[in-house]
């Protein structure tokens, strides 16, 4: 079952054509990952699923992309409500400069709760679920910059879940980390994957065969094809496909 | 700098040094230039401002009677005139105060040069009064008045010195000098010498402690807080007052008269105090309030230059030619008056000028020359 | 004599300090590469390119020649300051031997009979100051903001550039503008609308309406640092990352929301370094306050009262001291307390600042 879905989606910056006619279906509690090489257009149209690049300037859309069949380019959805729904990670780990506490609860005291015992719950259940807890529990109240890159990583995730989001949109999320934070990364999205929609940007290969069930190959703004990850990565049925997988491009 | 190529190289280390050495002479420039002001040739005048502008245009006039003497002429107040002359860094320190008992001891080489008169007048901005209105103050209410103490305009010691002025229940703003300044000393010599709170509280002084008020710095600024400021009262000297054509109040003279300030009743003090035998030669006492007379304004003094005996005889001479035409030619109108000064009567200044130039320059005395 | 001159040299040589620092790592690593390799190879080589290894070493004499240089410049200043500070100490010794720390409490000032105590202008300063910066900081931050993420491009330039020109304008122009504007305006409508609705229940807002005072002064050396405190934080506003505004708006912020709790925070840091430098001029501002302040020597009991500030003391009575040495002592002992003062205010905010990031500026935007 689809959770979002985009039906001939064009982007442009300016008059040039970023992505091109662009139509893919995200599936509820799986993992989608979308390769291609740099340009190819894939950070550019996650962003334009919470709408992230509204802020560019000259940006502009055609087509339509849906969120449980609300279109949320249209009047009916606020960006600010969709960015509620739909979380975000960047490849930078951006921790705000807040206490570890403070960087949890800020989406939830921006929704308006005041509640000390609320949101030390949910600041729990997100460091929890993001796998950081055991290590932070006993300074919440330091700087989120006294942190390791990968804890800050985490630390950006566990504040993406603690607004309760239904699709996570992880962009290039462990590029900026070592092997073991990495690991503790690609560990973390299978648990996430059972209770939200997952689509990662991804330049790594084995991270993308090993985390995703479904993947999608963007090239020069096109999606070539998309698939079963298992598929694409045996038996991709578009020449090029296999050109970029097995490395003799890109 | 990093270039590669040799003679570039080169040449950038020349520069460098070439640079330091620059550098170097222009932080020590000020140290090594014989630049303390008075070679023969030359006269620094230093000291009050308000002597500022008679000193430039006494020394635009002399310096085109007297080419190849140059004269200098800077505003840096008092106080610095007359230190500075007695440590021998500029010829001559303007002051608007004689030297006091403390400052003669400090200063043993220094002989005060009376130049022109001044005076310090009262002046007040009372809601309701017409400009032709003329308060009349004496010493004790008027420092009562600047001691905080009369803090209406409608006080009965106010109202009992002007009968028949009608003064409205409005609160007096005291308006004084904040910088250190002659016309202060002139006028804190008058609360001084008539007031015996006023001397017990705050004295005189170029800068006292003024118990209420609000100051400001220099008399544009006093004449302008006054004019601005309903209720208030303030002091200037005799320029301002004819510049801004000031109503000013008459203030009780020790003979008992209220006399206004002007350049006749000024004129008026300094005669009755050079003919009083009693007035020191040396002129290092107040001339405030001791004068008798009718129409003696009780509040004027002597402007001065300080002159180091220590001069050099070659300057020397220059100073005392200086200050003959000064006194002399100097006095015209066109100079004193346009400056805000009362011009000093001659004749009965001769005689005590001649042992002020004989202290300067011994041997020597006014009759030597002949008054152009 | 110039006491915020001296801040300046400090601010000066602490910059130098740095620069120096980095300079020398700079060339040393220059020197050592240079050394190790180039020029032996060089040298072994016969023929035209001996030329260039002579260049090559000329050059990195005058690489050593810059290094003295910019270290003499840092001396230059370290010995200036101390110069100065030991003129300071040794002119306002009579002041301090006589009066010790009574001259901090004491409020009798009679130059004629020889008594000083500083009480009453430390308390001007100290009003003047205060004033200036309740009135600066939330102007210059919400110009701040405005012109980093609000102002349409071509008006944050127009603005921007007046801003700076703004800076740039001399005090005692302040000073002029105070007299004319803010004094008639204080006296005939702020003063006594403050008197008519707060006075009422509170002393501190009362007073005479006088125009000039501690209120006129503090007012218009708030808007003198308003550009200074501006400037510096709305550089710290543009440079705090897109990512961390993006991690905000991606967790459904608004841009207010965003701008307040995200950028703000971050640039905290850069405010607290634009505020101390604007207490900084704010203490040490002469003319202007001159102009302004009343200059009466009591110590103000409303907001209304006229007072007297340090440097507008010197400013005014300087020349007239020297006449006294222990008045002049006297005089100059003020100034060395504006200094201490200033000092004492830049190390505490340099600890606040320390503390408010938690230990470490890693990361933080524009600190002071």
């Amino acid at each position: 079952m689809a959770r979002m879905s985009v039906a001939s989606f064009y982007a442009y910056y300016g008059e040039n054509a970023a992505l091109r006619d662009i139509s893919l279906e995200i599936p509820d509690r799986q993992v989608l990952a979308l390769i291609g090489p740099s340009g190819c257009g894939k950070t550019t149209f996650l962003r334009s699923l919470n709408r992230m690049n509204d802020f560019v300037k000259e940006f502009s859309i055609e087509g339509q992309v849906t969120l449980d069949g609300v279109d949320i380019y249209s009047s009916e959805m606020h960006p600010v409500m969709l960015r509620r729904r739909v979380g975000m990670v960047f490849q930078k780990p951006n921790p705000f400069h807040k206490s570890i506490f403070e960087n949890v609860a800020y989406g939830l005291r921006i929704q308006g709760i005041r509640s000390r015992s609320i949101l030390s719950d949910m600041v729990e259940k997100s460091l929890r679920a993001a796998a950081l807890w055991d290590e932070v529990k006993e300074r919440l109240d330091s700087s989120a910059f006294s942190l390791s890159g990968g804890q800050q990583q985490r630390l950006c995730i566990a504040r993406a879940l603690a607004v309760e989001p239904e699709v996570i949109l992880l962009d290039e999320p462990a590029s900026a980390l070592d092997p073991i934070s990495t690991s503790r990364i690609e560990e973390l999205i299978q648990d996430l994957k059972t209770q939200y929609a997952i689509v990662i940007v991804t330049h790594n290969m084995q991270q993308a065969a090993r985390v995703s069930d479904q993947t999608a190959f963007f090239l020069s703004g096109e999606l070539v094809e998309m698939g079963e990850t298992s598929r694409i990565f045996t038996n991709p049925s578009d020449v090029r496909t296999e050109d970029y997988i097995t490395g003799r491009f890109g | 700098m990093f270039s590669s190529d040799s003679s570039e190289g080169r040449r950038g280390g020349n520069r460098f040094g070439r640079m330091l050495l620059l550098l170097v002479a222009v932080c020590l420039a000020p140290f090594i230039s014989p630049g303390t002001g008075w070679s023969a040739d030359s006269i620094t005048i230093s000291g009050s401002s308000m002597l500022f502008p008679l000193g430039q245009v006494w020394a635009i006039a002399y310096m085109k009677s007297h080419p190849g003497l140059h004269i200098s002429v800077a505003s840096t107040g008092s106080g610095f005139g007359i230190s500075n002359a007695a440590n021998g860094n500029i010829t001559i320190g303007a002051s608007d105060a004689y030297l006091t008992k403390e400052l003669r001891k400090r200063y043993p080489n220094l002989v005060s040069v009376p130049i022109a008169f001044d005076d310090a007048q009262v002046i007040y901005n009372v809601p309701g009064l017409s400009k032709s209105t003329k308060l009349r103050f004496d010493g004790k209410v008027l420092a009562r008045i600047f001691l905080g103490k009369i803090r209406y305009w409608n006080d009965h010691q106010i109202r009992a010195l002007n009968p028949g002025v009608h003064f409205p229940h409005t609160k007096i703003r005291v308006v004084h000098r904040a910088d250190a300044s002659g016309t202060t000393f002139v006028f804190t010599d008058y609360l001084n010498q008539t007031s015996s709170e006023w001397f017990n509280q705050v004295g005189r002084d170029m800068s006292p402690a003024w118990p209420v008020g609000s100051g400001y710095n220099g008399s544009d600024a006093v004449v302008a807080a006054v004019m601005s400021s309903p209720g208030s009262i303030g002091y200037v000297g005799l320029g301002w007052v004819n510049e801004y054509h000031l109503t000013t109040a008459a203030l009780k003279n020790l003979d008992g008269y209220f006399v206004e300030g002007s350049v006749d009743t000024i004129r008026n003090a300094g005669h009755a105090a050079l003919k009083d035998p009693s007035f020191p030669d040396d002129f290092n006492r107040s001339m405030v309030w001791n004068i008798h007379g009718k129409n003696v304004y009780p509040d004027a003094n002597f402007e001065f230059w300080m002159v180091n005996t220590n001069l050099d005889g070659e300057s020397m001479k220059h100073v005392r030619d200086l200050i003959i035409w000064a006194l002399s030619e100097g006095q015209d109108a066109k100079y004193t008056v346009n400056s805000g000064f009362a011009p000093l009567p001659f004749r009965p200044l001769k005689g005590r000028l001649d042992k002020i130039i004989h202290r300067l320059l011994p041997g020597n005395s006014y009759n030597e020359r002949s008054p152009g | 004599m110039g006491f915020p001159g001296l801040r300046v040299l400090m601010a000066g040589f602490s910059a130098s300090g740095q620069f120096l620092k980095g300079v020398r790592v700079k060339s040393e690593e220059m020197v050592s590469g240079v050394e190790s390799g180039e020029p032996e190879k060089l040298l072994q080589r016969r023929g035209p390119l001996d030329k260039r290894a002579i260049g090559k070493e000329s050059s990195i004499q005058s690489d050593r020649f810059f290094g003295w240089g910019l270290k003499g410049g840092g001396l230059f200043i370290l010995a200036l300051f101390s110069v100065v500070l030991l003129v300071c100490v040794v002119t306002a010794w009579p002041s301090i031997r006589k009066f010790g720390f009574s001259f901090l409490w004491s409020q009798a000032w009679n130059p004629s009979r020889g008594i000083f105590g500083g009480l009453a202008y430390l308390v001007g300063t100290f009003w003047v100051t205060g004033i200036a910066l309740l009135i600066s900081i939330p102007v210059a931050i919400f110009s701040a903001l405005f012109l980093s993420d609000y102002a349409p491009k071509w008006m944050s330039g127009i603005v921007s550039t007046l801003m700076e020109m703004l800076a740039g304008i001399p005090s005692i122009v302040f000073g002029a503008f105070g007299i004319t504007f803010m004094v008639p305006l204080l006296r005939d409508h702020l003063e006594p609308f403050l008197a008519n609705t707060l006075g009422k229940r509170w002393d501190f807002f009362n007073g005479d309406a006088l125009g000039y005072g501690v209120l006129a002064a503090g007012i218009v050396v708030g808007f003198m640092i308003v550009p200074l405190v501006a400037t510096v934080t709305r550089d710290s506003l543009l440079m705090v990352p897109q990512e961390m505004v993006e991690a905000s708006y991606a967790l459904g912020a608004t841009k207010a929301e965003t701008l307040f709790f995200v950028k703000l925070k971050a640039v905290i840091p850069g405010i607290v370094g634009s505020v101390i430098l604007g207490f900084g001029r704010a203490v040490g501002e002469t003319m202007a306050v001159l102009l302004l302040v009343g200059n009466q020597a009591s110590i103000p009991q409303t907001i209304q009262d006229v007072g007297y500030t340090i440097s507008s003391l010197l400013a005014n009575t300087f020349t007239y001291a020297v006449i006294d040495p222990l008045y002049a002592a006297a005089e100059v002992e003020l100034g060395l307390i504006l200094l201490l003062i200033t000092l004492v205010v830049n190390t505490l905010g340099r600890e606040l600042l320390m503390r408010l990031m938690g230990g470490r500026l890693a990361g933080s935007v524009g600190g002071g």
